[in-house]
């Protein structure tokens, strides 16, 4: 006697004929005989089925290549000593690139450029940022802010270039 | 570092159980959007009485006897009938090669239209009517791939620029069945439908895919080898010869005009279940789909 | 974390379980918890640092932290001593980052997907009669009326009632149920309840007794989650469990941040365990993700008073 499982929703039992247990109305669509249905035969070439099968992959990212390329992409530079070492860490989307986005409120005025994926610590991110930004710009206006919660860096303007090109420097 | 995961993960430690009772939402996530209306009914948003229902407003648009704004601002009709027109959204070469160095797509293989959709990188929708690739020109200086590459509509840049590199570039039109089948390969086999085969390009898209500056796949192969070497002049640089390279079989394998799938010939049914693949045998399908 | 009791380990005799993958370790030899704490050299085994290990590919996160490394129990002896060995756990799985406030918004969503009120109440023009004026307007000294079905009168409509079946179905983005998931088990990881047990079915009686002294002397809290890989559990289990309410056994693929949150205690055999990580790897890994909740168009409507501070 099986207990009753706790189920958050009702699984997908779908009603899946084996190609053995076919219904009698069917069965006349199944006789090789019957003169109303197409004639057919099993392909026997034995590298039909690789074909079909690379029709479908897995969607999986595949793993990040360890070189760069021409179009200007570059793979994570650091190893697990040099990693550890730093106060931070950004971490790498799924697609392998750089999370830096920019976010636009009010149609425009107000344009932030994001960090996210950040490790360690992001006050740390934010003042290297910071300065970054300050000797680009000439002033010292930048302003910046950081959500712990989200593991994210901002900072005010359209800074999506700068801020990648930091980040790549120190080997994220 | 103080990796910050570990660190609020000790916090937790010593703080009570994360349990239902303890759990909220962080304050300002999402400020007030539109007030619900339709689902309120109270006065507050449907006045009564007053002198605005009583009212006899004149019809919407009406602006006292000219001037009316919807006819005073002028009609330009570049959108119209787009919905029965052919889309082929676009795929950069910058794109292209970025998904190369990324490891997306394979470039030891030919690359088509199945191949770019199975990164999962490029919004291809048939029911959009969207045809296939239309690759452009941008990034075109970071290129560096040598490719072999069927999409379904490119212009004379992008075509020097990977012939250029030893790569080969092909048009070829798809009808929409083709298409849904290419886009999800794995959908369209569990519909249970047999393979289908290529129909030709419709009328006004006939000459483009017969037209050897097009490297359609339609067009004559040697006026094509002809105007690979015209195009390597009129751009300026050398032709590599592609028959003394080593991938030479990859670069010129090509589909055959009603074939849909590398390997599998039209009319073939695949059975998803018990792992094999069918054929017709009657004589009439087999004309048919090998026409 | 747990770091300072595995120098023990280097009493016991290794030998792997599982061919593929060498994560699960096992001891030939029971381990008291009383003598482990007096034990602080350092650690023999390292965690692995190559991700292939978990059926990942490519994991940026075993750059900058290591594999978490829990105990794996059995539910041989009631006793407290009863553990088998040490596992490795991929940190993005159970040591994801603490987001309770995507625990928040996954437990409102399992509890609101499926809610509907059934309230309706019938208008004016809903009930019964009522079309024509009772009374002309004027000269009979009574009030003015147009239908004896109004609000005001007894049985007349109701005004602003609820009207038909309501639905609060919503669905929340699939990275936001994903890194739920995460955060639930790593927050339960955490906190000491989350415990792997190298097979649920090595309880040896089904007697509902032994099962909750051997909850007891293990300090598993009142309420105990039991995942099993399959959908069929082991008949002792299910046969202790089925009479108490408060242990309950659910197959892997009904796993939930609901759940997970409301028993004190989850216990994960170890098949369900890798099955969890492998299933979490590929929907971190999968690069359709995007396009999973492309059916779903429907988000909840959320009313705030707040305006966003500025920046």
């Amino acid at each position: 006697m099986l207990r009753r499982v706790a189920l958050p929703f009702l699984g997908r039992a779908g009603q899946r004929l084996s190609s053995t247990d076919i219904p009698e109305k069917h069965l006349d669509k199944f006789d090789v005989d019957n003169p109303n249905y197409t004639k057919f035969e099993v392909v026997s070439d034995p590298d039909v089925w690789s074909h079909v099968e690379r029709l479908m992959p897995k969607k999986i990212v595949p793993p990040s290549p360890t070189e760069g390329g021409p179009s200007g992409w570059t793979p994570v530079r650091l190893t697990r000593e040099e990693a550890r070492e730093l106060p931070y860490f950004v971490q790498r989307t799924r697609n392998h690139m750089l999370p830096v986005y920019q976010r636009v409120d009010i149609r425009g005025p107000r344009y932030v450029t994001v960090v996210r994926k950040v490790q360690g610590d992001p006050w740390a991110l934010r003042n290297a940022l910071k300065e970054h930004i300050k000797q680009i710009r000439g002033t010292d206006d930048v302003t910046t802010m950081v959500n712990e919660l989200t593991q994210t860096v901002g900072i005010k303007g359209q800074l999506v270039e700068e801020v990648k090109d930091f980040l790549i420097m120190k080997g994220f | 570092m103080v990796n910050l995961r570990i660190k609020s993960l000790e916090v937790l430690r010593h703080l009570p159980r994360v349990a239902l009772n303890n759990l909220k939402d962080v304050p300002h996530s999402s400020w007030r959007k539109a007030k619900r209306i339709l689902g309120s009914r109270r006065e507050v948003n449907w006045p009564q009485k007053g002198q605005k229902q009583r009212q006899q407003y004149a019809r919407l648009g009406f602006a006292g006897g000219s001037n009316r704004f919807y006819l005073e601002v002028p009609k330009e009709p570049y959108n119209e009938g787009h919905q029965l027109r052919r889309h082929y959204p676009p795929l950069s070469l910058g794109t292209l090669q970025l998904m190369i160095d990324t490891g997306r797509i394979d470039v030891s293989k030919p690359i088509d239209l199945g191949t770019i959709c199975n990164t999962c990188l490029f919004n291809c929708e048939p029911k959009d009517r969207h045809f296939g690739v239309h690759l452009t020109a941008e990034g075109i200086d970071k290129f560096r791939a040598k490719l072999n590459i069927e999409v379904q509509y490119a212009k004379e840049p992008v075509i020097a620029a990977i012939e250029r590199l030893g790569g080969v570039i092909t048009t070829a039109f798809y009808n929409i069945l083709c298409v849904e089948a290419k886009v999800d390969a794995e959908k369209f086999l569990k519909r249970g439908l047999p393979i289908p085969r290529r129909e030709l390009p419709p009328e006004d898209a006939f000459e483009y895919y017969s037209d050897a500056k097009n490297r359609g796949y339609l067009a004559d192969p040697k006026i094509i080898a002809e105007e690979r070497l015209k195009l390597s002049q009129k751009y300026g640089y050398e032709l590599p010869d592609i028959s003394k390279d080593p991938d030479f079989a990859m670069l010129t394998y090509r589909k055959d005009p009603r074939q849909v799938f590398d390997g599998l010939r039209p009319g073939w049914l695949v059975n998803l279940r018990d792992k094999i693949v069918l054929r017709p045998t009657d004589p009439e399908y087999i004309k048919y789909y090998e026409s | 974390m747990a770091s300072n009791v595995i120098g023990r380990l280097a009493r016991l005799s290794l030998s792997s379980v599982r061919t593929d993958r060498n994560v699960f370790r096992y001891s030939t030899t029971a381990v008291s918890e009383t003598s482990l704490e007096s034990s602080a050299s350092e650690p023999v085994s390292v965690p692995p640092e190559d991700a292939s290990v978990f059926g990942d590919v490519d994991s940026c996160t075993l750059l900058y932290q290591d594999a978490l490394e829990s105990w794996v129990e059995t539910l041989k002896v009631k006793e407290i001593a009863s553990k088998v060995g040490t596992t490795y756990l991929h940190p993005d799985v159970f040591g994801a980052f603490p987001r309770t406030d995507l625990l928040h918004w996954n437990c409102y969503w399992q509890k609101m997907y499926r809610r509907i009120d059934w309230g309706s109440a019938k208008c004016t023009f809903e009930m019964k009669g009522g079309g024509r004026k009772p009374w002309p307007q004027k000269g009979m000294g009574k009030a003015r009326h147009g239908s004896i079905r109004s609000p005001l009168w007894h049985k007349g409509g109701k005004a602003l009632g609820p009207r038909g079946p309501t639905s609060y179905y919503f669905m929340l983005p699939y990275t936001k149920r994903v890194h739920g998931l995460q955060a639930a088990l790593s927050c339960k990881f955490a906190q000491n309840d989350l415990r792997i047990v190298d097979s649920l079915d090595s309880l040896p009686t089904d007697d509902p007794k032994f099962l909750e002294d051997l909850c007891e002397q293990r300090y598993w809290g009142p309420s105990v989650l039991f995942v099993h890989e399959d959908e069929l559990a082991p008949r002792n289990l299910t046969m202790a469990c089925d009479s108490v309410g408060h242990l309950n056994i659910m197959p892997v693929f009904g796993l939930n941040v609901y759940s997970m949150l409301k028993h004190e205690t989850v216990v994960l055999s170890l098949k369900s365990c890798e099955m969890i990580q492998e299933r979490i790897i590929y929907a971190l890994r999968r690069s359709d993700a995007h396009l999973v909740d492309s059916k779903y168009k429907v988000r909840p409507i959320i009313e705030r008073t707040e305006q966003p501070r500025p920046l």
